[in-house]
């Protein structure tokens, strides 16, 4: 084979590559609705979609602290950069107003949007893109209904490559398995909308499934517990999820407290206040599903009291004042607060303080206006010091897991990022 | 155990129980009577009294954790005796039914009104949010916010 | 004016029989030992003594049996005994509910604190005026006619003297004259102002002494253990689990199980770190069955409170059923309840925010087993109660805890004992029907109201029935068939209370008992009879008022104006378009008791038809209670109940298991904050002639049914379930859809 005849083969590939590729990364912009053409959407279709939001925890993300609901602004730190969600309302200048059911399913399903650019995963469309036609159709007739709010989210920070949208077509290859998920026949109805949710709308995954070097969720690892926002996200799957049943699960997950496991707090609060608002066979299939995850069989942690640690006598003080009176009732009296013997939930057993330190710090306060678990954030009461304290004091009395590590800096961080006035 | 804080501006020493709350070492120790006992949870705020600068439930303070931080309660607001701005204002809406929680909402406000002189309504509203009134004296009491921050 | 100086000492009862006051030189009243040279004071009703005294520097003192919780009476009481005596208001004093030295007037409760006690204080400070003015005109040789009364001095003729002078603290002797002249409305200077509340600045700077804040010589703290159940057995105390904590002394009697200690953290700790075997029995309903359970319970007897009419023959075309039920509440003062008591020789000296303290000392004499004479009970204001709460079980308490250690004692509850065990207001079922006749109107309404037996009664001591001492066992929730009539004229009315057995928890009355579960019913399905006649319900409920009730009537005219109401049928049609948000208005109107005050209020509403959230935006309320003492006063309660009252409306539910409440804190049984808090507009009507009524109750009592018909306005949903919580809200509307 000549030079030539090489360079003409190449230059066939390279043609032939990029109109792969321009296949694969270039998406058409599809046409924007007709001003005021607005149909009428039925209101059990609604009532379908606002549920779904709920589930799919749209409002948290897409809504700005103190910002209009869904009117996008919301900051997501990545490892890769700051993404901002974008405004969803109907605004057509600056939401989704423009954008068709086509469009929107598109962007459910294949991560596009209306004008063909790439969507960033953490809008999670990998989850999404599991959700059936008709609820996506009731998603896009709820947040038709919204009020349109004119709001121009900030522009991505993202530092180059991260910033080529074009780039996640080679992502979407390799992570995207795009459609509906199938119902497995031997399952029963209620296990299989379980699935339906935690792998669709719930996106359970993006927060409890830890990620590889490319930010996609591990298959291998699904749900398996994984750090986000400075938080750790238990595991849901495994042994390390075990002695999770269906009726504790059901009662987290829509009051945010089982007794056998403590209070959902961080942003799981935010997480159990959307789904009190959805109807109780969604949460209690939610339930069924990943109560299945588990041998929930298997016996429940046993309840921990190692006494007052040597080493921390003295912060055995903070404790008492601070911490007894809803952690440490006497003999089955019940707990104000919906507070629980610590040994109980997760926090204490996992392998960094984040839980631990950052609950101290800021505290409960998910529930306050329906009632449910409360607790005051001691972020503006305590010093740094006595909470690193109180952190390794709850860790070595409450748990069998060794000293952490690095706690003084992590209440540093939590410290940080809480609002002052917080909690109290 | 001793403990040294500083109340209203004058330094105590506080001996007993380390795990002891400010609130008891305020009312029994001090014979001080603005902050309340209300739930001992952290819940209702009557017991809202300021510890170097941050609004903080005395009620589940340990005094342990106070060595040498500074308290204010209502009766620090005090000017020569009389009634403090927050307090007139507070006195001039009339802004107390049976008044237990007041003295931890006029802290509450003290607070509020120190990192943000000009409050929107919206921004009363939240800020206040984490004392209880049962009396519904909230309406009076907003009004008072309203007129501190003016004054 | 002063409220009473410190009470805060010991040896308050000496002797049999011992009612002593000595007057100060300052002329305040403390009560003192029986070495003080002292006066025997007079509690009998009737007597103006019992009411009044004034020293020789003519300070006054007002006895009332009375007491202010927060509400303002006290100040009222000051301002009407100061205009009849025509003394400035800072000459007068006011002692409460202290069975030593005020008459018995009756609890405080029902709205009628100026109704009743202070128009019996102002007639006592009238009779008063009248023999002092005898008395000046016999010692000045001026005939009545000729003498004035300015500051508590008469003048005639030249001649002056001052009503210290006049008695030169000699008593009155006098028999209060029932039909004494009263002073014209048209000369008031005190009366009608809008005077702030006594006690009100020191509230503020934390100078004001709460019954919480009370200590005495010799005092410990106690604290109560409470059991895990209602039905329990005290089977065990580990005494070696609060071995660690020093000098705790552990006070048991039969189920009754405190700790106490010298210091109050510690007396906190032992409380809640003592180790105690109970024996348990599960006593209650299951509350997911709860209306099944209320409507199953047995009957004792029928109280018809109206029968107009046959309602059974009543001619009609068709017929509007509903169930409204309210759920059970808790009164929630944010200050748990406090009694301090020294019980010695015999005696007891009972200090408590009782707002029935004469009631008070009954049942603390019955329980100790000794006779009245040797109680004292005293009232100090404490946190805000709304009815009978903990304080009475407080006193109990402190009383037995100190007869058994022979020593003053102080019972602060925690939290968890004033939500777990105060008296509860009781679950109330109502069923109604209309019928309706072929020319469109009602022929005959009728109502079945599912609710306890009893009335405002000595409700049982829980420290008592813990210890098994002596205290009555009837169920005493209130009077709460008050407003199960209607104060419309329809054909045919028949309105029955079905007074039943037994009602899960202990009852008591909470602020506008019955009446406000009553009025909700009433005035809700009259609102849904208004929709099903396609009428506006404002002007549906005037055409039904007796047109000789003008003053209703000017009520509903006023309100009208006030709101801006525009008549129309609710619900209204078509959204605002904002979405899911909606936007409704609806009013509700009582004549209180059918007697007294007036009240017709408007509130505006905007909701989520998703998520099923309500939020009142503002109301708007017509109020008229007779002649007004203090506006300022009045227009706090009004504020308050509207506030208090969409809290319990929206948010407020008791929860329990098969043992006992588990609604044990502010986490499980919130109540409205900040955020939420409607504007409240007020308009008052006055009519200066006319008797005073109360103010602390009736605006409460149409709270209920405002916040439904607004919401049925907004969404043609019906809510009939206090309280209207998002889920409920979502399942009507999930109903209305399907």
């Amino acid at each position: 084979m000549t030079y030539r005849r090489i360079g003409l083969v190449s230059i066939a590939v390279l043609i032939a590559l990029v109109i792969i590729a321009f296949a694969l990364i270039w998406r058409p912009e599809l046409t924007a609705t007709a001003e005021g053409a607005e149909p009428a959407y039925g209101k059990d279709e609604i009532a379908r979609g606002y549920a779904l939001a709920q589930l799919g925890n749209c409002e948290s993300c897409h809504t700005a602290e103190d910002g209009a609901a869904y009117a996008g602004g919301r900051p997501l730190d990545t490892p890769f950069g700051t993404i901002f969600a974008v405004n969803i309302t109907p605004d057509r200048e600056t939401g989704i107003g423009e954008w068709s059911p086509e469009a929107f399913t598109r962007a459910m399903r294949k991560g596009v949007d209306r004008e063909g650019a790439h969507l960033y995963p953490a809008f999670p469309y990998t989850s999404f893109t599991k959700i059936d036609d008709g609820d996506i159709s009731a998603l896009y007739a709820y947040l038709r209904t919204v009020p349109a709010v004119e709001n121009e989210a900030p522009e991505n920070a993202l530092p180059f490559p991260f910033n080529i949208r074009a780039l996640m077509a080679g992502w979407n290859l390799l992570f995207l398995d795009a459609g509906p998920v199938k119902a497995v026949s031997r399952e029963s109805d209620e296990w299989n909308t379980g699935r339906y949710l935690v792998e669709g709308v719930t996106h359970c995954g993006a927060c409890h499934t830890p990620r590889n070097a490319l930010g996609a969720e591990k298959s291998s690892d699904s749900l398996a517990g994984a750090e986000i926002d400075g938080w750790y996200a238990p595991p849901l799957a495994g042994d390390g999820a075990r002695a999770w049943n269906k009726p504790q699960l059901a009662a987290y997950l829509s009051a945010g407290f089982s007794r056998d496991h403590g209070a959902a707090a961080g942003p799981m609060g935010e997480t159990v206040t959307n789904l009190s608002k959805v109807a109780p066979a969604d949460v209690t299939a939610i339930a069924t599903y990943v109560a299945s995850l588990t041998d929930d069989t298997s016996p429940a942690f046993a309840a921990i009291d190692n006494g007052v640690p040597d080493d921390l006598a003295a912060t055995h003080a903070l404790w008492v004042g601070a911490c007894a009176s809803c952690h440490e009732a006497a003999d089955g009296r019940a707990n104000p607060s919906y507070g629980v013997p610590l040994s109980v939930g997760f926090a204490l057993r996992g392998d960094k303080p984040l839980n631990a330190a950052r609950t101290i710090v800021g505290g409960i306060d998910a529930y306050r206006d329906r009632g449910g678990p409360y607790m005051p954030a001691f972020g503006g009461t305590l010093t740094a010091e006595q909470i690193t304290d109180l952190t390794q004091y709850v860790r070595a009395r409450f748990s069998d897991g060794a000293a952490w590590e690095g706690v003084g800096d992590t209440v540093e961080q939590a410290l940080s990022e809480q609002n002052e006035g917080d909690g109290q | 155990m001793s403990v040294s804080i500083e109340v209203n501006g004058t330094r105590h020493d506080i001996d007993g129980d380390p795990s002891m709350p400010l609130l008891y070492a305020l009312r029994d120790q001090i014979g001080l009577r603005g902050a309340k006992f209300g739930c001992g949870l952290g819940q209702c705020g009557a017991c809202t009294v300021i510890v170097d600068g941050r609004a903080v439930f005395s009620c589940l303070t340990p005094i342990s954790a106070l060595e040498g931080r500074a308290v204010t309660t209502t009766e620090g607001l005090l000017e020569d005796g009389k009634p403090g701005k927050v307090h007139q204002a507070f006195i001039d809406e009339q802004a107390a039914q049976c008044g237990y929680c007041i003295a931890g909402m006029v802290m509450r406000v003290q607070h509020l009104l120190e990192r943000n002189a000009d409050p929107t309504d919206e921004e009363i509203l939240t800020g206040m949010q984490a004392n209880l009134c049962r009396c519904g004296t909230h309406a009076a009491i907003i009004r008072a916010v309203q007129r501190a921050a003016r004054t | 004016m002063t409220i009473a100086p410190n009470l805060s000492r010991r040896s308050l009862l000496q002797g049999a029989g011992g009612l002593v006051v000595a007057f100060s030189l300052t002329g305040g009243v403390r009560p003192a030992s029986a070495e003080t040279a002292a006066v025997l004071k007079s509690v009998a009703e009737g007597a103006v003594d019992s009411y009044i005294s004034i020293d020789p520097k003519g300070m006054v003192t007002v006895y009332s049996g009375k007491i202010d919780y927060g509400t303002g009476v006290r100040t009222g009481f000051a301002q009407m005994a100061a205009e009849e005596l025509s003394v400035p208001l800072d000459r007068v004093t006011v002692i409460e509910g202290d069975t030593s030295l005020t008459p018995d007037q009756g609890p405080t409760y029902g709205s009628l604190s100026i109704e009743v006690g202070g128009q019996a204080i102002r007639k006592a400070a009238a009779t008063a005026r009248e023999a002092l003015l005898d008395a000046a005109g016999e010692r000045l040789g001026v005939e009545r006619a000729g003498l004035t009364i300015t500051d508590g001095m008469i003048r005639g003729d030249g001649g002056e003297i001052s009503y210290g002078d006049l008695l030169n603290g000699e008593n009155f002797s006098l028999e209060v004259n029932e039909n004494v002249r009263l002073k014209d409305p048209a000369q008031f200077t005190i009366v009608g102002q809008p005077i702030i509340r006594d006690g009100l600045p020191g509230k503020i700077t934390g100078a004001f002494e709460y019954m919480q804040d009370l200590k005495i010589d010799g005092m410990a703290h106690a604290r109560v253990v409470r059991p895990p159940a209602i039905d329990a057995t005290l089977e065990g105390v580990d005494e070696s689990s609060i071995s660690h904590l020093p000098d705790v002394q552990i006070v048991q009697k039969g189920n009754f199980l405190a700790v106490v200690a010298e210091s109050e953290w510690t007396a906190v700790r032992a409380a809640r770190e003592i180790s105690v075997t109970w024996a348990t029995t599960e006593s209650l309903p299951d509350q997911a069955q709860l209306w099944t359970h209320v409507r199953e319970t047995p009957i004792a007897k029928d109280d018809v409170t109206s029968d107009i009419g046959d309602v059974d023959s009543a001619a009609g075309t068709r017929q509007v059923k509903a169930t409204y039920d309210f759920a059970l509440h808790t009164h929630g003062s944010i200050g748990p309840s406090c009694s301090v008591a020294d019980f010695s020789d015999g005696k007891l000296v009972s200090w408590s925010s009782s707002q029935a303290t004469h009631r008070l000392r009954g049942q603390l004499s019955d329980m100790f087993s000794v006779p009245e004479e040797d109680v004292r009970c005293i009232y100090i204001e404490g946190a805000g109660c709304y009815g009978r709460n903990g304080h009475e079980d407080a006193a109990a308490d402190a009383a037995l805890i100190s007869r058994e250690l022979g020593r003053p004692i102080r019972v602060q509850w925690m939290r968890h004992d004033e939500h777990g065990w105060d008296p509860k207001g009781p679950p109330t079922l109502i069923d109604l029907t209309a019928t309706i006749d072929d020319a469109g109107a009602v022929a005959a309404w009728s109502s079945e109201f599912f609710i306890p037996q009893g009335a405002g009664g000595r409700v049982a001591l829980l420290g008592a029935n813990l210890a098994d001492l002596p205290t009555n066992q009837d169920t005493n929730p209130g009077g709460i068939t008050n407003d199960s009539a209607i104060p419309y004229g329809f054909p045919n009315i028949r309105t029955v209370c079905h007074r039943l057995e037994s009602t899960p928890l202990r009852p008591s009355w909470i602020r506008a008992p019955g009446r406000m579960q009553n009025t909700f019913a009433n005035e809700a399905f009259l609102d849904e009879v208004a929709a099903e006649l396609a009428v506006d319900p404002m002007e549906y409920r005037r055409g039904l008022i007796d047109p000789a009730d003008k003053r209703g009537l000017a009520v509903l005219d006023r309100l009208k104006e006030f709101a801006g109401w525009e008549p129309r049928p609710s619900p209204r049609s078509g959204g605002d378009g904002d979405g899911a948000r909606l936007t409704g208005r609806g009013m509700a109107y009582v004549k209180y008791e059918l007697k007294r005050t007036y009240v017709g209020a408007v509130a505006e509403v905007s909701m989520d038809a998703n998520s099923g959230a309500i939020k009142v935006d503002r109301f708007f309320v017509v109020h008229d209670c007779g002649q007004i003492i203090n506006p300022a006063g009045v227009r706090a309660q009004i504020e308050g109940n509207v506030i208090q009252t969409t809290s319990r409306t929206l948010m407020e539910e008791l929860t329990f298991d098969r043992n006992m409440v588990t609604s044990l804190d502010w986490a499980s049984y919130p109540i409205l904050r900040f955020p939420d808090v409607p504007e409240v507009n007020i308009e008052l009507i006055d009519y200066p002639n006319e008797v005073p009524w109360g103010a602390g109750e009736p605006t409460a009592a149409v709270v209920s049914a405002c916040i439904s018909n607004a919401v049925f306005d907004a969404a043609g949903i019906r809510l009939r379930s206090v309280p209207f919580k998002p889920a409920k809200v979502r399942a009507a509307l999930s109903e209305q859809r399907s």
